[in-house]
């Protein structure tokens, strides 16, 4: 936790001095805004996956539910950053954008939906962590809690709980359609691809996938949570991540093909931008690290049903998605300038100096740090979410053979 | 027709007692290869003891894929350099719409290679004169010894001992036909304890 | 699923094959009905053959129209077939197992239906074969896989025959119930098509494997088929056309659309087959819960395209949505769009107690696809019939032939002839399916209540 810390304070130390003057050029603002959309596109999107097993009623999801919702905290993080960035736009006046010419726009509205989405990730954690809090409480003997733990309270919470997360996911959804609007495509002359929301959100659940298996992996060796922490959570949440990686491949591909297509001299600019030119390093680098590698290794199910592959397979997935948005961001704000119809001229790669490497490295440091400390106030398996799954879930005897029971109550 | 003499089916109501049959059967000595389950639908693997089937249907997908692969590629190249048009200033062998069509020829190749390894690996068509009663279709059960040979005699008796509600031999007339309409009940499915 | 009731397997196999081993009156009226339908269609595509594609609206700005409208539109049906059938597959949802082989069957005659209309609308449909076939006739003309148009045959021709093999592959264990029940003709038709299947631990073994091998396989190739539709209209450099989100979005819109078809297909063959012991209400509670989660992922697309058509303030972008939203009769087809595709069904589809009825989920269902008929049809003739300034002289604004309307309810009664066809000669509820889940079905005791369960194989 010392080194996380260390690593955090030098991040901030970093962005303030890129705010204080030290930036040398817009590009260095791509790279904190990367740094944003990574955890807006990891940590931030990891309790999607919570909330899609609690609305399946996946008994898989049991054991990742708590781990997944903790990481709403790195909006601690994404909150102030983004607000800081929103500082640095270029001039918005008569620029192409989702807001047209909407009063505050866009850095109010974007400032409050993101704010509203830490909050709505806070509350989810905090409604699902209520019961957990209450038998902390118990068990060190203090002050009896507000939680009575009766059938309508019960009731109250799972609704709640699907509520919160239905929400959460909406919000975080729209956040991901504002960022990548007003941080990227605004940006770039000639840009106004609606297929990149999509793509950044449905990356974005990709990884927060890769994000929470990484955090099941280390809570199951590190933790000592194996007994807890069961396999079919990575089985079935390597599946989800098999098929997230091939809409990685689809999106892409249909931004690609179109572009490639048009062959206006605007699109043939757009694509050396983003992917053939000066960033073809890291275009590939994403491709291999978001797509290749990770369907080859969770092409095979017997990879699938170990706890290893799934882990690998996530590992490649998060650093694919940092690459990626760096691509994505780097390019973005390199051509940022006043507003103009198209793309004419492509500059350079833009190469991180110290300040941007430091927040590349402290931000997601900060948000690991987080995690951490709310690991120390919460429990990474969800108590009576586990005590709950397992009155539902039994192992009896068939014929000759021992067999799962899964019970549905209505 | 003239069936396998060496053969016999016996017909059960319960689940329990095909179980309990398989393990008087492997008892007298007749190997698990020799003895087959019939069903009207799939129960869990291992409910009536036998071994874990194993095949290779997940082999078939690949070559099925990298065949459709290659006749993609194929037919790409060769359909763009037999007719080099120039469209849009795109070049020749423009490798996007050939990713396209190719991947459909994957995915042909790996459906239709999936389904031949079905087949195969049900050991589909099966035209062999193993004894069969379509009482089977509505939910009996039913046990079939091959290769009994001289045991034949003692694979029926353990059939008998187990509860077989009747006995196909292998050296039979062709099954009575079935009227279009209702035909005897049988117990419920399902099995195991609740 | 909770209202499961146990069903004996002699039961099970006299209610599903009752329709194929007899034939009730209604079905020679129905049958009827349709050939009629389908032949006066089949008289329109002659008088197109032989007098020219001047009996229908085009002319040289609107070429495309009702006809491509109806191929996507089918299209769109056909995905949600696999849709259903293969991702319940394989996440085990247990209350796919009535009505998987009705939304395979739909795919299957929706996707004969879409690709007629491109034949149609070729006007001289021979010509055909030398545009796409890959074989030299004469002039050394070969196809060109640039055009967009090409990738349409490779893409269908996948999809149709990966469903058929599908559907065959899960009806070999019902064949061979069939075959046991039959005799006659019947018995002769079963019994090859059944290949001997016995019912083995092996041939259920790979049933079940197969199963979920094909729903993965069959999964991407459903998602790259509408998508290759949609690059039909994107490759274009055309305003509204050339958008980079049309593919999934067509997508999505496909799945929309398709799920409301199958629902219609539903409530049909529970009706006809009196099925009313298998496809139950909950079945349509939980198949209208799936519709709210596409609804709102077709709503987000759909905003997608009106934003980033209106984001960089193109005047022609501009225009398509200024046709769309103030020019009357296009903005009263527009609104009509949206409500009957989501204002409607969508807030009904909120309440269990109308998830649970099967005429309200009908009705939303029909509403559904007008809605999502309208959508197509604009989205292909708004942006082409902004070609107008690019042409010599003024040309009629298009308006839909008799032989287009003919035509386009032609193509429903052939998608709804195959389906009662199949229906009549083969299980259209698979009964394996149907008995392996009275075969998983256990109680599970929680304090004093007993609740339903299934064995997680």
């Amino acid at each position: 936790m010392l080194a996380l810390a260390t690593l955090a304070a030098a991040g901030v130390v970093a962005l303030v001095e890129l705010l204080l003057g030290g930036a040398r050029s817009p590009a260095s603002w791509g790279y904190v805004a990367a740094a944003l959309a990574f955890l807006l596109s990891t940590a931030q999107a990891a309790p999607p996956l919570a909330f899609a097993s609690r609305l399946a009623r996946g008994f898989w999801g049991i054991s990742l539910r708590r781990a997944a919702d903790l990481w709403v905290v790195a909006g601690l993080v994404t909150t102030p950053l983004l607000i800081v960035l929103l500082t640095r736009l270029p001039d918005w006046h008569n620029r192409p954008s989702i807001w047209l010419n909407w009063p505050g726009a866009p850095g109010v509205w974007d400032a409050v939906g993101i704010t509203v989405l830490l909050l709505a990730g806070l509350a989810l954690l905090w409604a699902g962590a209520r019961p957990d809090r209450a038998a902390a409480r118990a068990l060190r003997g203090g002050s009896a809690s507000a939680w009575r733990g009766t059938v309508r309270a019960w009731s109250v919470l799972t609704l709640g709980m699907k509520a919160l997360g239905g929400l959460y996911l909406l919000v975080l959804v729209f956040v991901h359609l504002l960022v990548v609007s007003d941080l990227a495509l605004s940006l770039v002359p000639g840009w106004s691809s609606p297929n990149m929301p999509p793509y950044h959100a449905v990356t974005a659940l990709q990884a927060g996938i890769a994000t929470t298996l990484l955090t099941l992996a280390a809570l199951r060796y590190f933790g000592g949570l194996e007994r807890y922490i069961r396999r079919d959570a990575f089985h079935a949440a390597g599946k989800l991540l098999l098929s997230l990686s091939l809409l990685w491949f689809y999106f892409t591909w249909a931004e690609l093909l179109t572009y490639w297509y048009g062959r206006t001299p605007a699109e043939l600019h757009l694509l050396d931008l983003l992917m053939f030119g000066p960033y073809l390093g890291l275009f590939a680098a994403a491709a291999l690290l978001n797509f290749v590698l990770p369907f080859l290794v969770l092409l095979w199910n017997r990879v699938r049903l170990t706890v290893a592959g799934p882990t690998l397979a996530a590992a490649l997935v998060l650093l694919g998605n940092y690459v990626d948005r760096v691509r994505i961001y780097v390019a973005a704000w390199s051509v940022a300038g006043p507003p103009r119809p198209e793309l004419d001229q492509v500059p350079a790669a833009q190469w991180p100096g110290l300040p941007e490497v430091l927040v590349l490295l402290g931000m997601p440091a900060a948000a690991l740090l987080l995690y951490l400390l709310a690991l120390r106030l919460l429990p990474a398996v969800s108590l009576w979410e586990y005590r709950a799954g397992a009155l539902l879930e039994v192992e009896r005897p068939y014929l000759k053979t021992r067999v799962p029971v899964i019970a549905k109550p209505s | 027709m003239a069936g396998d003499p060496d053969t016999v089916l016996g017909l059960f109501c319960e689940p329990d007692q095909v179980a309990e049959a398989l393990d008087r059967l492997r008892g007298a000595g007749f190997p698990g290869r020799d003895l087959k389950v019939l069903s009207a639908s799939p129960y869990p693997e291992g409910a009536f003891g036998e071994a874990p089937e194993q095949h290779h249907l997940y082999v078939f997908p690949f070559v099925g894929a990298a065949c459709g692969f290659a006749i993609g590629l194929l037919l790409t190249i060769g359909t763009q350099l037999a007719y080099p048009l120039d469209t849009g200033g795109k070049p020749i062998l423009s490798i996007p719409p050939m990713i396209n069509v190719m991947y459909e020829g994957t995915m042909l190749g790996a459906i239709i290679a999936t389904v031949l390894g079905v087949l195969f690996e049900s050991r589909l068509p099966d035209l062999s004169d193993a004894p069969y009663d379509p009482r089977i279709s509505e939910g009996y059960l039913g046990v079939l010894v091959l290769h009994a040979g001289r045991q034949l005699g003692a694979a029926e008796q353990a059939l008998r001992d187990a509860g077989a509600l009747d006995l196909v031999p292998g050296r039979t007339a062709p099954a009575p036909e079935q009227p279009d309409g209702p035909v005897p009940e049988a117990p419920p499915a399902g099995g195991g304890s609740t | 699923m909770q209202e499961r009731r146990a069903l004996p397997m002699p039961k099970i196999n006299t209610d599903l094959l009752d329709f194929v081993l007899h034939t009730p009156r209604w079905y020679w009226i129905i049958a009827a009905g349709l050939l009629l339908l389908l032949g006066a269609a089949g008289v329109s595509e002659g008088l197109i053959i032989v007098i020219g594609l001047q009996l229908l609206g085009l002319s040289n700005v609107q070429l495309w129209a009702v006809f491509i409208t109806n191929f996507i539109f089918w299209v769109g049906i056909s995905h949600a077939g696999v849709m259903v059938s293969a991702i319940l597959r394989l996440t085990h949802a247990e209350w796919r197992r009535p009505i998987t082989r009705c939304a395979e069957v739909l795919a299957i005659f929706s996707l004969m239906t879409a690709g007629l209309f491109p034949l149609i609308h070729t006007g001289r449909v021979w010509r055909t074969i030398y545009w796409f076939l890959p074989y030299d006739f004469t002039r050394g003309i070969w196809p060109s896989v640039r055009s967009a148009l090409i990738w349409d045959p490779s893409a269908i021709v996948t999809y149709l025959t990966g469903t058929i093999l599908f559907v065959y592959v899960d009806l070999i264990p019902d064949l061979a119930v069939a075959r046991d029940r039959s005799h006659g003709w019947r018995h002769a038709l079963f019994s090859v098509l059944a290949m001997g299947f016995k019912g083995t631990s092996r041939q259920w073994r790979i049933q079940t494997a197969a199963g979920m091998l094909l729903s993965a396989l069959i999964l991407p190739v459903f998602v790259s088929v509408h998508s290759i539709v949609a690059w039909d209209l994107s490759m274009a450099i055309l305003p509204g056309w050339h958008s980079t989100i049309l593919a999934p979005y067509f997508v999505i819109g496909a799945v929309h659309s398709g799920v409301a078809g199958v629902v219609t297909t539903m409530v049909a063959i529970r009706k006809a087959l009196r099925a009313y012991d298998y496809i139950t209400p909950e079945h349509f509670d939980t198949i209208g819960r799936l519709q709210i989660v596409v609804a709102f992922g077709y709503i987000f697309f759909f905003l997608m395209d009106f934003y980033f058509g209106l984001f960089a303030r193109e005047p022609v972008e501009v225009a398509i949505w200024e046709l769309r939203l103030t020019t009357p009769p296009i903005n009263l087809l527009f609104f009509l769009q949206v409500i009957t595709a989501v204002l409607i069904p969508l807030p009904i589809w909120f309440f269990r107690r109308f998830r649970r009825s099967v005429s309200a989920m009908f009705w939303t269902s029909i509403s559904v696809n007008i809605g999502m008929w309208l959508e197509r049809y604009l989205l292909v003739t708004n942006p082409v019939s902004l070609k107008q300034p690019f042409t010599f002289m003024w040309v009629p604004v298009y308006v839909p032939q008799p032989v287009e309307y003919i035509i386009t309810i032609g193509g429903l009664a052939f998608a709804s002839f195959g389906i009662l066809t199949f229906a009549k000669l083969l299980p259209i509820i698979p009964l394996w399916d149907v008995k392996e889940g009275q075969v998983l079905l256990q109680r599970v005791r929680i304090g004093r209540v007993t609740v339903p369960g299934v064995i997680r194989d």
